[in-house]
């Protein structure tokens, strides 16, 4: 009886079905008596169609009982039988998952014509069709919304207000008013309506998982379904689709459907899978190669930007603004952007003093920091609006402390650290000219000992030169971990008083240490004078780029980049001059080799004795010469014989090893430019696939003869970067030098050490993070107090005024506290307690947020005078829009979408007939025309099929049925068969 | 058998039809033998004025038939033929059984006849007919046996014996038709006319041996096959059980069904009797409950009369 709207009529209808029979049945019971002579004719007719008529009569019986069953169906008003589905007849608990991420306010046109985002189109869908639908439904229904961006705070809310207090809700209150009935249609509009789109991205698995719980809470017996109003972006299931791909076939496994509406426009159609989208610009990441600079320091800036849609974009402006001023830094220029292509460009930018009192009163401590808003100039029609800006944060101090710890400080009553003689009088006089200021900033140069390294405060350094010192404690290295961990950078300068030993031991820790690579027990050995002319005679670079990708290294793009963005030529020629003569070598091979975070830069030219690759260089001759026979070849033969012939003999002769390197680079054609006719015909046979080993092969003997030693290394260790020059920085030890590089002066030693500065100077927080993503650090318990003040920096740059000018704020919000772990159960009484925990993940407006941390009395700088930064440390974490996932406007393709739902209905805001069904009223037949039609055919059929059959007094009847009998009737004569007329006159007479 | 009191016999005799046919003549169509000189055609040359024919004189003729004036332009001894006449001698044979009485009932309420009344009538008239016309006329009324059985007469007080054995022959029992044509062809001794009114609602074999059996005897015989409107277009609707008459089985059924498959074997029927008949030379009449008997009867009066003027149904 579930199946019937109208249970009683049903019931009547069943019994009605059988009324037919009845009346059958009745009548056979109810007949009149006829006397009837002529039973001879109807005993034979009834014996002739006996069958026929039981037939006829059981097809009128059954096409009546049909039409008094379809008569019931359609008043008791038949919704379906089986388990429902589709038909729910259960109180039902609804889920509506809301998108509110930022690609919501992706612009398009109602039906009308009139301008709607996607957002007021969901809120519109659920408090117009929605919420009425549920309604009107028949069993108890309970709506539950959760906002993607932030699946806590649901509608109806957990928490009231009692007594000024917010206190949390009982779950039979919550229910209570998220029961629908038409107040609530009303509550859930009154919360829609001013519901503005969030900037925070959270992915859907959030939501989905909110929603789980929610089910989980309520009533075993509600059916369960699950609304997700989305844009339906092909990034967000790109990004997230595994995880919502589970978390959807968990749902399912716990009988909730699930519908999803696209509510973007135009409508998805069924007969286009992938639907069209806006174009889009964003500006997906802005990088400061520095985070600390001092006033007017001359920085950088990689802004990228990157264009979502289908069309390219021409001359895309970008402007910038400083603490909300314009026309401070010059704006850029991207002349075309192609479409779905990415462009980096790097700008300049200085920052000024704060000239306005005022703003540096109402900053305060907080005027240190400059909010650098990066917009799009000219901003395209329709798109996003969210990701055309964004905020970084820099630091700006009036000058940079830089730690200068020498291995040697005072020789023979001189102080080394005044003289150019010393570990570091190369690099202090590289950070003191004008040049060095303008371009690495103010520096204040700090003399540290190795022995204080243990109790330094290296907060208030940025870069920490280690010069040519022997050993460091354990302390210390520790505290330079933490220093680098935490954004700083270290620069090691290896010398002869290193002891390897400690550095492997303490420093490298087989990798786990801040040191990158692991040094050879013994600096390398002098040069013989011989020796020494033929590497003067060869006149190859003392020292060259490991790898041709390292001119992009942070480390080095400056050095490889000129004054207008373009790569430099013939930078390597500065290299050609210096000689290193000593150096700490590197084992070639090893795990630091692959550490990711390890990169080998600059290496040493090999001083190998040439004859020891005799033996493979003529192994690989004799291979190549094996595999090139195929006819294809033959064009490369004709260029490959000369240049093996050269490969194979010259390990023979007395030339330096850099000849051979420099012909097994000729013969792979990988890093050199030929510039002639060879290179498209070498190149071409190297990519054959079959030769893949072979190229190998050859890659591995060319780098073998090609390189020798690492001379610059680096590391990126947490936060921080590390940088390690295995010779010194030119000192003078007793009558000799290490190396004549640092003091060749135009030989590029002092841009390699400046980018080397540069580089050091740029860690920090590197991570591009979006509204809503978690930071996370950790703080020294026995320096900092729980307490951290949060400010925001923000600006509007959706509205520049005449001035050029932004509306932007520093908003206090208040405080927050860091966590205290707890000591671990083996922990002794004198460990030192573990240490506090930042964790922040409430940022819901794009900009930076600068965490004030209080330092503990007595907890300040041990050593080095006044500390410049006061009682009070900040950290800035900018959040802003994540442009790369919400900018990208591209719908998902319908048919991708429901292999990863596992086929659950995708819906449109055009057609909404399935709304319907959450009416559960109007599911019943008597509103499907076709039983309407059914049963008139049946009625029709009924009716024909008893006139058929039944008798009809139609004279014409009688005359075809019984002609001799319609002949007494007409007074005529019946017809005479035709053998009795001819057997008439026979017997006539 | 009861005898109806209260209803007079003379019914059967219908002023409006005796005064219809009464100017009408009986006539056999095919040549009878009488014990009385009368209207009808002897097979017996005799003495008479209706001359026929010539015929060559053969040694045991009798002199006084012979054409002298043939004998006087020929020399040739030829005898003169006169064709004899004489009285019919008929036999009004009326089905008394049970199916004859169906729908007594109803005609009763509607006034009109029902079969057996309707024959009994259209018999006493023919009767009536044959009498004034100086014929002699018998009555024969069968069910399963002869229920009443009066020896042709021509005499005037003759008809109210007629009558009185119409009105006595109450139907019932079954229709035994052969052996009633086999005592009927026995009791007549010369040629005659058989007139036969029943509905004919038995089988057909013995039926057609009956009619075979009086044909064989050259009797002229006339069949007037007497059934209802009702069995004739059967009417009925609802569930009804039809009572079979004369023994025959009952059958509870919905007569709108089975109508199409009555009319079918009722025309069978028919046609099969009129073939029958006409393949034996019996004049079939059929006839209705609610034909008008007067223009039924004198419609086939003229058709006898017609045939004397029309050798070849000789």
């Amino acid at each position: 009886m579930e199946a019937f709207l109208n249970p009683t009529t049903a019931l009547i209808g069943a019994a009605l079905v059988s009324l037919p029979i009845i009346i059958h049945l009745i009548n056979r019971i109810r007949f009149r008596r006829v006397r009837w002579a002529a039973m001879e004719f109807l005993l034979k007719a009834q014996k002739k169609m006996r069958r026929k008529k039981i037939l006829e009569q059981l097809i009128l019986l059954l096409l009546r009982m049909l039409l008094v069953a379809l008569a019931g169906v359609l008043f008791a008003r038949f919704i379906g039988c089986g388990d429902g589905s589709g038909k729910e007849t259960r109180p039902t608990t609804h889920v509506v998952v809301l998108d509110d991420t930022p690609s919501m306010a992706d612009v398009g046109k109602r039906e009308d014509g009139a301008p709607t985002t996607a957002f007021a189109e969901a809120k519109r869908l659920i408090y117009e069709k929605l919420a009425p639908a549920v309604g009107e439904a028949t069993t108890p229904q309970t709506m539950l919304i959760v906002r993607q961006s932030d699946p806590d705070q649901q509608f109806p809310a957990r928490t009231k207000l009692a007594d000024g207090k917010e206190v949390p809700r009982s779950a039979e209150e919550v229910r209570d008013e998220a029961r629908v009935v038409g107040r609530t249609v009303a509550n859930v509009e009154e919360y829609l309506k001013p519901l503005q789109l969030s900037p925070a991205r959270k992915p859907l698995a959030g939501a989905l998982l909110r929603a789980k719980a929610l089910f989980e809470a309520a009533p075993a017996t509600d059916a369960r379904v699950i609304h997700v109003v989305s844009d339906v972006r092909a990034a967000d299931w790109a990004a997230d689709g595994p995880a919502i791909q589970n978390l959807l076939a968990d749902l399912k496994e716990n009988n909730v459907t699930v519908h999803f509406i696209d509510v973007c426009t135009p409508a998805r159609k069924p007969d286009r899978k992938s639907p069209p989208f806006n174009d889009n610009v964003g500006i997906v990441e802005v990088r400061p190669r520095n985070r600390v600079v001092t006033v007017n320091q001359k920085t950088e800036l990689d802004v990228r930007v990157k264009n979502f849609g289908t069309t390219s974009v021409r001359d895309l402006g970008i402007s910038f603004y400083l603490n909300g001023q314009g026309n401070v830094i010059t704006s850029a220029n991207v002349p075309d952007l192609p479409a779905n292509q990415e462009r980096t460009i790097t700008v300049e930018v200085r920052f000024p003093e704060i000239t306005n009192p005022d703003e540096r009163q109402k900053l305060g401590p907080l005027a240190r920091f400059r909010l650098l808003t990066v917009a799009l100039s000219n901003p395209e029609p329709g798109g996003l609006q969210a990701d055309n800006a964004r905020h970084v944060a820099i630091e700006v101090r009036d000058a940079l402390k830089v730690l200068v710890v020498d291995g040697r400080t005072v020789e023979g009553g001189v102080d080394l650290r005044t003289t150019a003689r010393g570990d570091s009088g190369f690099v202090r006089s590289l950070l003191n000219t004008p040049k060095g200021i303008d371009e690495l900033g103010k520096i204040q140069i700090v003399n540290g000992e190795a022995a204080q390294l243990a109790t330094t405060d290296l907060r208030p350094y940025s870069v920490v030169y280690l010069m040519n010192v022997p050993a460091l404690g354990e302390a210390a290295v520790k505290n330079l971990e933490a220093f680098v961990a935490g954004g700083g950078g270290v620069a090691a300068f290896l010398g002869p008083n290193v002891k390897s030993t400690d550095y492997n031991q303490l420093m490298h820790r087989g990798g786990t240490g801040f040191f990158p690579v692991p040094l050879a027990n013994e600096f390398s050995k002098e040069l013989t004078a011989e020796q020494k002319l033929t590497r003067t005679l060869a006149f190859n670079p003392r020292l060259m780029l490991r790898d041709p990708a390292n001119r992009a290294h942070p480390a080095l793009a400056g050095i490889y980049t000129d004054n207008r963005g373009r790569e430099a030529k013939d930078v390597e020629r500065f290299f050609l001059i210096p000689n290193i003569d000593h150096y700490w070598p590197v084992p070639r091979r090893g795990a630091w080799r692959d550490d990711r975070s390890v990169q080998e830069l600059y290496c040493l030219q090999n001083d190998a004795p040439i004859g020891a690759f005799e033996g493979r260089a003529t192994d690989l001759v004799g291979e190549i010469k094996k595999r090139y026979t195929e006819a294809k070849f033959e064009k490369a033969r004709k260029f490959l014989d000369p240049m093996l012939e050269s490969v194979r003999r010259t390990p023979a002769e007395t030339k330096p090893l850099s000849e051979l390197a420099r012909l097994l680079d000729d013969l792979l054609c990988d890093q050199v430019s030929l510039g002639d006719e060879r290179e498209p015909v070498l190149r071409d046979f190297w990519q054959q696939p079959e030769l893949a080993d072979l190229r190998a092969k050859a890659a591995e003997l060319r780098d073998a003869t090609k390189y020798g030693d690492p001379l610059y290394v680096v590391k990126q260790f947490g936060r921080g970067r590390v940088a390690v020059m295995t010779t010194d920085a030119g000192g003078q030890h007793g009558d000799k030098i290490w190396t004549d590089w640092p003091s060749l002066g135009g030989a590029g030693w002092s841009v390699v050490v400046a980018e080397m500065h540069k580089y050091l100077a740029g860690g920090g927080d590197d991570v591009n993070r979006s509204v809503g993503d978690k930071y996370a650090a950790e703080f020294d318990f026995a320096k900092y107090t729980p307490e951290v003040a949060l400010t925001l920096l923000t600006a509007d740059a959706s509205k520049p005024n005449a001035e050029r000018r932004l509306t932007w704020e520093a908003r206090p919000l208040g405080k927050i506290a860091m966590d205290k772990a707890t000591k671990a159960a083996d922990a002794k009484p004198d460990d030192p307690e573990p240490p506090y925990k930042l964790s922040f993940d409430k940022a819901g407006v794009p900009g930076a947020y600068v965490f004030a941390l209080t330092r503990r009395k007595g907890a300040g700088p041990a050593a080095g005078g006044p500390d410049a930064l006061g009682d009070t440390e900040f950290v800035s974490v900018p959040f802003n829009t994540d442009s790369l996932i919400e900018g990208d406007l591209r719908r998902a393709n319908t048919d991708d979408v429901a292999a990863l739902t596992n086929k659950a209905p995708l819906h449109n805001t055009e057609d909404l007939k399935w709304i319907d069904d959450l009416k559960q009223k109007p599911t019943d037949l008597s509103s499907r025309r076709w039983l309407y039609l059914l049963l008139l055919l049946v009625l029709i059929a009924e009716q024909a099929w008893a006139v058929r059959i039944s008798y009809h007094t139609k004279p014409e009847d009688l005359e075809a049925l019984a002609p001799s009998a319609a002949a007494v009737f007409a007074h005529g004569t019946a017809p005479r068969p035709a053998e009795a007329e001819e057997a008439a006159p026979a017997t006539a007479g | 058998m009861a005898r109806s009191d209260g209803e007079d016999p003379r019914r059967f005799l219908d002023p409006k039809v005796i005064a219809r046919i009464s100017q009408l003549d009986l006539r056999a169509r095919q040549i009878v033998e009488g014990f009385l000189a009368g209207m009808h055609k002897s097979p017996v040359y005799g003495q008479s004025v209706e001359f026929v024919q010539h015929r060559e004189y053969m040694p045991g003729d009798d002199l006084r038939r012979i054409d002298w004036k043939v004998w006087q332009r020929s020399d040739k001894f030829v005898i003169k033929q006169y064709e004899a006449e004489t009285n019919l001698r008929s036999y009004v044979v009326v089905d008394a059984s049970e199916s004859m009485l169906y729908g007594v009932e109803k005609h009763k309420r509607a006034g009109s006849l029902h079969k057996y009344d309707y024959v009994a009538t259209a018999a006493a008239c023919l009767a009536y007919l044959t009498v004034k016309q100086q014929d002699s006329c018998g009555l024969l009324t069968f069910d399963s046996d002869v229920r009443e059985a009066i020896p042709p007469r021509s005499s005037q007080r003759h008809m109210d014996a007629v009558t009185k054995a119409l009105q006595v022959s109450k139907p019932r029992a079954k229709t035994d038709i052969l052996k009633i044509m086999r005592q009927v062809a026995e009791s007549m001794p010369g040629r005659g006319l058989v007139l036969i009114f029943s509905d004919l609602l038995c089988d057909r074999e013995p039926l057609f041996k009956g009619l075979e059996m009086l044909r064989h005897r050259r009797h002229d015989v006339m069949v007037f096959h007497i059934l209802d409107d009702d069995e004739l277009l059967f009417p009925f609707s609802g569930m009804t059980k039809f009572e079979g008459m004369e023994e025959l089985p009952d059958l509870l059924c919905d007569p709108r069904a089975l109508r199409d498959g009555y009319l079918e074997e009722l025309e069978l029927y028919l046609t099969e009797v009129r073939r029958g008949c006409t393949r034996m030379g019996v004049d079939y009449t059929l006839l209705r409950t609610s034909d008008y008997m007067d223009a039924v009867l004198s419609k086939f009066l003229y058709q006898r009369m017609a045939t004397r003027a029309n050798p070849a149904r000789r």
